[in-house]
């Protein structure tokens, strides 16, 4: 778009003279405008402004009616810096032209008449000057702009950079997270660790070769391989034991079911334990695999023992009760009769058999020597002993019925022992076996023992029992200086008293130490025990008086029975 | 000779008892039941009975309990094969009753007789006073 110029003077011939200057030297490459007065002048620019164009070069009179040259310019200058600015004057004053040089960088100062030369050069250059700052000002509106771009994209880093370091830290805080986690699993992993680390069993993973991967401390405490070495080594090397199981643990993972063992029995030091050992495979996450777990259930089994045991007794107990009167009768019938027929054959005083012998004609004399010979009398005599055996069987096997307890009453335990010992020496069956009063008793009672209600009866057959097989087990053994030692004391707990009857005997040994108080359990031979004596005492302590009774032994060294009665009575179970 | 009733339904045990104590020269009246004992109370008028607890029909309390009732003056003995028989507090304040219960099989038929005899004697006492 063509520049304009404005020419601007009151005067109209000079204006139309200035148009003629200016043609013939710029031809139409620019606008020429005229205006013949300061406002008219204004408006035209601000017109042309509006317009989009733009002024080049304004040149004007000093001298006007209404606004001068220096005002125009003036605010020319304020509209359009860029416009250069041409004072075309004759009668300005010096004052006036130093003002309107200092206020509106006025271009040129062209006095009236111009020299045409003058004018064209001065219009020339001043149109020079104003493209050379058009240009100028182009360059620094691009520069500006490229300014604004560069500040944009200054921005626009800044942005990024906020982007950046936005990311940066949600990066941040998703590793964090992700240590978080980490930490979790660790934590989980320790503390599933701990878990299986705490469980009383052996727990051992194994894979599908038979390799262990996983070795808890109870592995590693029954082994004493540390569950480093173990990683990785076959089970059969790591654990021998359990080499016999890899059969069980390919099954358990072929076929996905539990596989075990329970109760196998193994033998340590001579000693019978018990272990349950249980394969579960591996189901989930499809690891293919298999836990083994090996449990110790010795003492378990031990006290199902017990309890069988005890409920062995019970069920004696109950049959007893309901039999007793069945074979005491046929019984009765057998022995009553062998009685009367000893006094019949042997009674020599009998009145009867003296009669009866004489009617027929035979000596008594006679049929005794015969009988003699015969042996009739020992014949009768074991039937009778025989019979009393039946009757002693039946009458412990009855003490194992839950009978009522009325006759409870407060009893010290060390009179208790010291009337059973006065029995003992006197008891007509006990001096057969054994002659009790060479027996040496060391008492180590203690004082000030309070009484403690029990069935004194029933307590003096237990401590009796176990006198008598002590002695039998003394004598047996040919022990010389045979000796009890006897004790009673409170207990550490003070809600027992204990009593201890030790002997120096032959002792017994662990394997009978276990069966002694199982019923029908006798190490006599035949006919001289009826395996029933101590465990009607078990049964009569723990049972009667929910006391305990346990027997240590070494074999050589004597065997002490240790029985606990509770100082008070314990609420019956039933 | 002295009578001896035997109230017993087993009879191995109840001829062992008449055997016994016709040696000890007594003479024995047997019976079976408490039913027909009563009966041969009335005619033999015993001294003295040996009585067994379980028997068809009354037993053994019942019929020391009658016999007192209808009057016989006589010494009851009681054994029995029922381990947890004991007498029962009413037959226990009898005088005519022992206080020694016999268990079965008796051991010792001697201490038996002797226990009789003591109840007689007992009763004789009561009975003079």
């Amino acid at each position: 778009m063509k520049s304009t110029i404005i020419c601007v003077d009151d005067e109209q011939i000079v204006l139309k003279s200035l148009k003629t200057e200016l043609k013939e030297l710029l031809h139409n490459d620019f606008f020429i405008e005229l205006a013949e007065s300061g406002e008219e002048a204004i408006t035209l620019f601000k017109d042309i402004q509006e317009n989009d164009g733009d002024v080049a070069v304004i040149i004007t009179d000093y001298v006007m009616p209404g606004m001068n040259g220096y005002q125009l310019l003036d605010r020319i200058q304020s509209l359009s810096p860029a416009t250069e600015k041409i004072m075309l004057t004759g009668r300005a004053t010096t004052e006036g032209i130093i003002k309107t040089i200092n206020a509106t960088q006025l271009f040129r100062f062209i006095a009236k008449p111009w020299d045409k030369p003058f004018l064209r050069a001065t219009v020339n250059e001043a149109i020079h000057s104003y493209q050379q700052s058009r240009q100028l000002e182009q360059q620094r509106q691009m520069l500006f702009k490229k300014n604004l771009q560069l500040k944009q994209l200054l921005t626009d880093k800044d942005t990024l950079a906020t982007e950046l370091t936005n990311s940066n830290a949600s990066l941040t805080k998703e590793i964090a997270e992700h240590k978080q986690a980490r930490d979790q699993l660790i934590l989980l992993k320790n503390y599933m660790r701990n878990i299986i680390d705490s469980m009383p069993s052996v727990l051992i993973g194994v894979d599908v070769d038979g390799r262990v991967t996983q070795w808890n401390q109870e592995a590693q405490r029954v082994t004493g391989i540390s569950a480093k070495d173990a990683n990785g080594q076959s089970l059969s090397k790591a654990f021998p034991r359990l080499s016999s199981e890899i059969e069980q643990v390919r099954e358990a993972i072929k076929t996905r079911l539990q596989q075990g063992d329970s109760k196998r029995i193994r033998k340590l030091d001579g000693k019978m334990l018990y272990e349950d050992i249980t394969i579960y495979p591996l189901i989930t996450n499809g690891v293919d695999g298999a836990v083994i777990r090996l449990d110790d259930v010795t003492e378990k089994v031990r006290l199902e023992e017990m309890m069988i045991q005890s409920e062995k007794m019970l069920s004696v107990g109950g049959l007893a009760a309901g039999m007793a009167h069945e074979i005491n009768n046929p019984l009765a019938g057998m022995m009553q009769t062998a009685n009367v027929m000893k006094n019949r054959l042997f009674n020599e005083n009998l009145p009867a058999n003296i009669r009866a012998a004489e009617e027929i004609g035979i000596s008594l004399e006679g049929i005794h020597r015969y009988m003699d010979v015969r042996g009739i009398l020992r014949m009768v005599d074991d039937i009778n002993q025989s019979g009393k055996r039946v009757a002693e069987v039946v009458e412990n096997m009855l003490s194992f019925a839950r009978k009522s307890d009325s006759t409870y009453s407060s009893h010290e335990l060390a009179d208790l022992l010291d009337k059973t010992l006065e029995l003992a020496s006197t008891d007509y069956d006990l001096k057969k076996e054994y002659d009790f009063k060479i027996i040496n008793i060391i008492r180590e009672y203690a004082e000030g023992l309070p009484s403690i209600p029990c069935e004194g009866a029933k307590i003096q057959q237990v401590l009796l029992n176990i006198l008598r097989n002590g002695a039998q087990a003394m004598q047996e053994a040919g022990v010389k200086n045979a000796t009890f030692t006897l004790r009673i004391y409170l207990d550490s707990d003070q809600d027992m008293v204990c009593l201890e009857i030790e002997d120096n005997g032959p002792g017994i040994d662990e394997e009978t130490c276990k069966r002694v108080f199982e019923p029908f359990f006798t190490t006599k031979p035949v006919g001289v025990g009826t395996g029933l004596g101590l465990s009607v005492s078990y049964f009569i302590i723990t049972e009667n008086h929910q006391g305990e009774m346990s027997v240590e032994s070494e074999p050589g060294c004597g065997a002490r029975f240790i029985i606990r009665l509770p100082l008070t009575r314990v609420g019956r179970s039933e | 000779m002295k009578k001896i009733l035997i109230l017993d339904d087993e009879p191995t045990v109840r001829h062992s008892f008449v055997d016994f104590f016709e040696d000890q020269m007594w003479q024995p009246i047997q019976a079976e039941s408490g039913e027909s004992a009563l009966l041969l109370l009335e005619s033999e008028r015993p001294l003295a009975a040996i009585v067994d607890m379980r028997l068809p029909g009354m037993d053994g309390n019942e019929f020391i309990r009658e016999a007192c009732k209808r009057g016989f003056i006589m010494a009851f003995v009681i054994c029995t094969g029922s381990p947890e028989y004991d007498v029962p507090d009413d037959l226990q304040a009898l005088s005519c009753v022992s206080n020694h219960l016999f268990k079965k099989p008796v051991a010792d038929f001697n201490e038996l007789e002797k226990q009789v005899i003591c109840t007689m004697n007992d009763i004789g006492e009561v009975s003079n006073e």
